[in-house]
């Protein structure tokens, strides 16, 4: 019984995926670049079932504002951390609002029927 | 002399370990930040030839969502369930959508406030994130098919998306 409760909790842990983006508020910087300001954020996927994550600039609306990265769809492998940076032009940051991460699913055949997307968004202050 | 050398020894070796167990730091840093984990993927049951249903008396599996919050009012949560399918075969008729987004667990008793003050509108549903702790949001979603409409065989699959917005 005790190894029978010791298994269930093992696979009910290891069913647990989660997806971390901060720091909360970035602190945009001037960047190499004139009239470019950049914000430094860190990205960790401890989702097993994705490896792709989309890079956004949002306004108060939730609409895209444009910016710059190296990467505007990052793959990061399973416990993986990544630091990216967003590059946002100074005459965009009266609009820009928010910096968000969103969880990109691949249509994998044999996937779960039903799948979970996670978003997280940084707010610029 | 022999014996007064010995406890020379004896005196500085006592201060030296005094001194090293003495210097070292243990910093950290507590920082705002918002986790969202997928406890269970949720299963669609079909309890009649034109029902898909998350719920488990359709034989289904509630799709479950862990928010863990470091500091409180920090963050809004946002849960959308599905109103269409990611992946389905040809659908000849129109799919009526149903959902549902509640507080299923939390760590603080003072997050049943969640629920009685979360804001629903069209499939989305948003939490006010007052209270630090981790809490779990269940989803229901339910899909018919056309008016009793035998549903194509075939694998069906949809989305629900979770956010996670600073305030």
């Amino acid at each position: 019984m005790r190894y029978f409760v010791l298994l269930l909790l093992f696979v009910t842990a290891s069913k647990s995926y989660a997806h971390e983006f901060t720091p909360t508020y970035p602190k945009l910087v001037p960047s190499y670049i004139s009239g470019v300001v950049v914000a430094k954020m860190d990205l960790l996927n401890k989702r097993k079932d994705i490896e792709y994550y989309e890079l956004t600039v949002l306004d108060s609306n939730m609409s895209p504002v444009t910016f710059a990265s190296s990467d505007a769809v990052v793959k990061l492998k399973y416990l993986e951390a990544k630091k990216v940076e967003i590059y946002i032009r100074n005459i965009d940051l009266q609009r820009a609002r928010f910096i968000c991460s969103t969880s990109k699913i691949l249509d994998i055949p044999g996937l779960e029927p039903t799948v979970v997307s996670s978003k997280i968004c940084s707010r610029i202050k | 002399m022999n014996k007064l050398r010995t406890m020379a020894i004896i005196a500085s070796t006592v201060l030296i370990s005094h001194t090293a167990a003495a210097t070292v730091p243990i910093n950290g840093t507590v920082q705002s930040k918002c986790v969202i984990t997928t406890d269970t993927d949720g299963v669609y049951g079909n309890p009649n030839a034109y029902t898909l249903s998350t719920s488990p008396t359709d034989g289904g599996v509630k799709p479950r969502i862990r928010y863990d919050i470091v500091t409180a009012n920090a963050y809004h949560a946002t849960v959308t369930y599905p109103n269409q399918f990611s992946q389905s075969p040809t659908l000849s008729d129109t799919v009526a959508w149903t959902g549902s987004v509640a507080v299923g667990d939390s760590s603080d008793a003072g997050m049943s406030a969640f629920e009685s003050g979360k804001i629903t509108y069209n499939n989305v549903t948003e939490f006010d994130l007052s209270i630090a702790g981790s809490v779990w949001f269940d989803v229901t979603s339910t899909a018919s098919y056309g008016v009793n409409k035998a549903l194509p065989a075939g694998n069906y699959s949809a989305t629900v998306t979770a956010e996670c917005i600073a305030q």
